[in-house]
């Protein structure tokens, strides 16, 4: 009898058969083959990349890389489960990868203490799929455009999976370079970390934040220029209490402590075992079916609050339009044959919503609406007399600049 | 609510003190906990519970560790096959945190099922996937304990969590609105202080810093005095727009919060409304429960005041400091005359009851004054299912395909009874069948839309749990039991599936 782990027992049964939901296409080679090439990165070995490696191993995934600089902190011991007291001071990455090759058998898993921004193109193309589990809005945006990059460039792209938690609420994103909306697309609806005016915390504050704050960005730097705050450093935690206690008490405000001194100046989101499951699970659930296709995926992001309630949809999200990252990216625009001028200039500006736009490529003005006169006697002649095609493709890229955007529209035009 | 103490700022429960205070994590950390039938998603649940501290886990499973198990669960070992499954599960999770106390349980459940006594050492009961008739029997007799039982369980890309709990008070919900300004309702001091600012009179200055919600109250009486009504957030936006001298910050909030004025202070939310109807309040005993002593407490201060006691929170509002403080004060003082209102109330209900005054507790007020305008009580039932939700329903596709997960896997655990094993894709006409002569006992429905498909997709998966739906429905039924053992925030009432084809989370009450 075998007694070593199996974990395709469990996952066999859905790969060789396809279910109600299944795409028709599938077959289950596929699922298997794909499953046992597929190459993932794990972004973040804290809380969500803790359950994100053990979720990874036991769907099957034989081939997992992680990238994580931190190292392991008390206060992470309350989620983070592939650490114990005896590792506070480790390394993130190579104590939760360790872990899970020790528990799970078989799994090849790489540990890197480095930076995201330490690697280049190359190291990011050998993999099929990145999932993240940051803490923060930076990495996203890097990693995001590095992704974006790699698939405008070689045409290759890596699915991208990012988790976020804060307290009982936590999200799950599932973007695919350059056909879906990108991290960038999705920063119109992240909300801005909480900012004080610093009238107010120069001269009315209210709170206890405003008299943190104070301490923290105005009274720190008067009185010690030459020693940065690090809010790991006791003393300097210490200090920083006394500092917005005293500016509280002058002003009879009450319920400065130091727990929320340390809140303000480490701006601590709370977090919870519980709901890094939920998210890390629900990163994996997708990574699992975007490798596999042994069932469709979510429509682009899972938000999860579980305050009142459970509640959890998952919800389409569009592509915005001019998005600095993705959406400058050329595209490519299918064309009839017998368009002229004045037609292709029309379905442009019907197409992406355009004001006056102005056409022109590397070689010269194409098109310009508000000199339109000077192009009246090209109006009505075919674009493919006018611009070099070969094999249905436009030898140059039309650039098209027009004031409802903030950066210009790049089209390689195709013949249909 | 209690804040927390120096000494806790950065240790190991820091991140999660932060939601739920030391009040919470004390009652995390007391609690005891079962957990009986072990899945890959209990144990998923107990981890996420053992993370924060509960203080005791037992562990009730007389099976042996089958590769199964070892397929998709974290805390199993190579080499544990074969085991006792409890015992290698207590000792995996029981690393994760010295100050958790996780026991197997040597007995098996069938010679403790009639043991009332054993019960009740328990403040929540887990069971998942648990297709036997002793379930039923558990249902009841945690349910006459009034001890809440969460079931929860996973197969293939689906799950279902059920909370069978007589009822449950929760005081502190977590509400965000908690700031009570009674623009439309000053009481007396208020009034004085609000008559006290005149505006026309005011420097640039102290016009800006004037708090908006002063605004409000003078923009909402001047309306009221000259037109006999209450304004629309129209007419109060006009007349703001009318007051600016400049370009006034506390102008501005006030005119982005102009909707304030729709609020009417006499009014109870319909929770509350409700909560007042509960016929427990004309029939208190010696042991009602404390909490519906403390309504009664407020059911008599709102008949006699029309309005319920301030909660004493106040927002941030553009301001110089010292007109912050000084009305931060007005409410904060009337707050605590409210408090003290509530307090004797709760002190002369006890005496007549001939109940001890130490059942009295000044933290409980306090949680209790600020936030009862929120609170809610739960009452659930024992009842499996019910027919109307499908007609209930009707109009909600997405609700539709989330009962039809719940019913799907109460035909699971019907076929799992009649043939000791879960079905496969041979099985497929069978589970329908099987489907089909339960849903005879509800005549109001046809075989539901949609629902043959989810029966199909659970067949594939041939009772296997996806290792990372266990755990994400282990993440969400952690998150319930926190949610009963501190007794804060909001649990679902009372049943809820999960599709993980859709990521989606439908919920209703039975």
């Amino acid at each position: 009898m075998n007694t070593t782990r199996q974990v395709n027992l469990s996952t066999d049964p859905i790969i060789n058969s396809l279910g109600p939901f299944t795409d028709e296409e599938y077959t289950p080679e596929f699922g298997r083959t794909s499953l046992a090439q597929a190459k993932v990165l794990v972004i973040g070995a804290g809380g969500l990349g803790c359950e994100i490696l053990k979720d990874l191993a036991l769907s099957g995934f034989k081939d997992i890389e992680c990238i994580d600089m931190d190292t392991i902190e008390l206060s992470n011991l309350n989620r983070q489960f592939l650490f114990r007291l005896k590792d506070v001071g480790k390394s993130k990455a190579e104590t939760a990868c360790a872990f899970v090759r020790q528990r799970v058998k078989g799994v090849n898993v790489i540990a890197h203490c480095n930076k995201i921004q330490d690697f280049d193109l190359d190291f990011y193309r050998k993999f099929q799929l990145v999932v993240c589990g940051l803490d923060n809005i930076e990495a996203r945006r890097w990693i995001n455009k590095t992704l974006v990059e790699i698939a405008s460039t070689y045409d290759e792209p890596i699915g991208l999976i990012d988790g976020g938690t804060e307290g009982f609420q936590g999200s799950t994103k599932v973007m695919i370079p350059t056909q879906t909306a990108c991290f960038e697309c999705y920063m119109k609806i992240v909300p801005e970390q909480k900012t004080y005016p610093l009238c107010t915390l120069a001269s009315t504050p209210r709170l206890p934040e405003h008299c943190i704050e104070w301490a923290h960005v105005l009274e720190w730097p008067r009185l010690y220029p030459d020693t940065k705050f690090d809010a790991d450093v006791p003393e300097h935690v210490q200090i920083m209490y006394g500092l917005s206690l005293k500016r509280a008490e002058e002003y009879g405000i009450e319920g400065v402590t130091k727990s929320k001194t340390l809140g303000v100046v480490k701006n601590i989101i709370p977090a919870i075992a519980s709901t890094n499951a939920i998210i890390s699970a629900a990163c994996c659930n997708e990574a699992f079916k975007f490798v596999t296709c042994c069932n469709p995926l979510l429509d682009d992001s899972m938000y999860y609050n579980g305050e009142a309630g459970v509640l959890a949809s998952s919800d389409p999200y569009k592509k915005v339009d001019d998005c600095e990252v993705c959406g400058n990216l050329p595209r490519e625009f299918e064309i009839e044959e017998s368009l002229t001028l004045i037609q292709f200039v029309d379905l442009v500006k019907q197409e992406f919503s355009l004001e006056s736009p102005n056409f022109f490529t590397g070689e010269g003005d194409v098109y310009n609406t508000k000199k339109s006169d000077e192009f009246k006697e090209k109006e009505n002649l075919l674009i493919t007399r006018l611009l070099p095609f070969e094999m249905d493709y436009c030898k140059f890229q039309v650039v098209v600049v027009d004031p409802s955007r903030k950066s210009s529209l790049k089209l390689n035009l195709k013949l249909k | 609510m209690s804040h927390m103490e120096d000494k806790d700022v950065g240790n190991k429960y820091d991140r999660q003190v932060r939601l739920w205070n030391p009040t919470g994590q004390q009652h995390i950390s007391n609690a005891k906990i079962c957990l009986i039938n072990v899945t890959t998603t209990a144990s998923e649940t107990l981890k996420n519970l053992i993370l924060p501290g509960v203080g005791q886990a037992v562990i009730i499973d007389d099976r042996k560790v089958t590769s199964k198990d070892l397929s998709t669960n974290f805390f199993l070992e190579d080499g544990d096959m074969g085991s006792s499954l409890s015992e290698r599960i207590s000792s995996n999770l029981a690393e994760l945190n010295p100050d958790v106390t996780v026991t197997a349980e040597k007995r098996p459940l069938k010679s403790l099922i009639n043991d009332t006594e054993y019960w009740k050492q328990f403040n929540c009961v887990i069971t998942s996937l648990l297709f036997e008739d002793k379930f039923d029997v558990l249902v009841d007799l945690l349910w006459k304990l009034n001890i809440p039982l969460v079931d929860v369980g996973s197969v293939g890309f689906y799950a279902t969590l059920r909370i069978y709990h007589q009822e449950q008070t929760i005081v502190e919900t977590h509400n965000n609105n908690l700031e009570d300004l009674r623009i439309d309702l000053p009481w007396k001091e208020l009034q004085n202080y609000i008559d006290s600012k005149d505006l026309k009179s005011m420097d640039d200055q102290t016009y800006a810093h004037t708090p908006y919600s002063i605004l409000l109250t003078k923009v909402f009486q001047q309306h009221v005095a000259e037109n006999g009504k209450r304004p629309t957030i129209k007419e109060m936006r006009t007349k703001l727009t009318e007051l600016r001298r400049d370009d006034e910050t506390n102008l501005e909030e006030a005119y982005n919060r102009a909707n304030m004025v729709l609020k009417n202070s006499n009014e109870l939310n319909y929770q509350l409304r409700e909560i007042f109807e509960n016929p427990k309040l004309d029939d208190l005993t010696t042991t009602t429960p404390i909490f519906w002593i403390y309504t009664k407490a407020l059911k008599m201060f709102y008949e006699k005041h029309s309005v319920i006691p301030l909660s004493g929170v106040l927002p941030d509002m553009e301001s110089d400091t010292s007109s912050y403080i000084e009305l931060q004060q007005l409410y904060r003082k009337k707050h605590e005359e409210d408090k003290t209102e509530i307090k004797e109330s709760v002190l002369s209900i006890l005496e007549e009851l001939e109940r001890s005054k130490d059942e009295f507790n000044q933290q409980y007020l306090d949680t209790f004054v600020k936030n009862c305008k929120f609170m809610e009580v739960h009452h659930g039932s024992t009842k499996k299912f019910d027919g109307k939700l499908y007609i209930e329903n009707e109009w909600d596709p997405k609700k539709i395909n989330s009962i039809n997960i719940y019913l799907a896997f109460l035909a699971l655990s019907e076929f799992y009874k009649a043939k000791g094993r879960f079905p496969t894709n041979d099985d497929r006409s069978e589970l329908r069948s099987t489907t089909i002569s339960m849903l005879c006992k509800y005549p109001e429905i046809n075989f539901p839309e949609g629902l043959e498909k989810i029966l199909d997709e659970l067949c594939r998966a041939q009772g296997n749990e996806l290792h990372n739906i266990g755990s994400l429905t282990g993440g969400i039924a952690a998150q319930e039991v926190i949610k009963l053992l501190t007794n804060q925030y909001i649990t679902v009432d009372n049943t809820m599936s999960f599709d993980g084809i859709k990521s989606y989370v439908g919920f209703w009450k039975l």
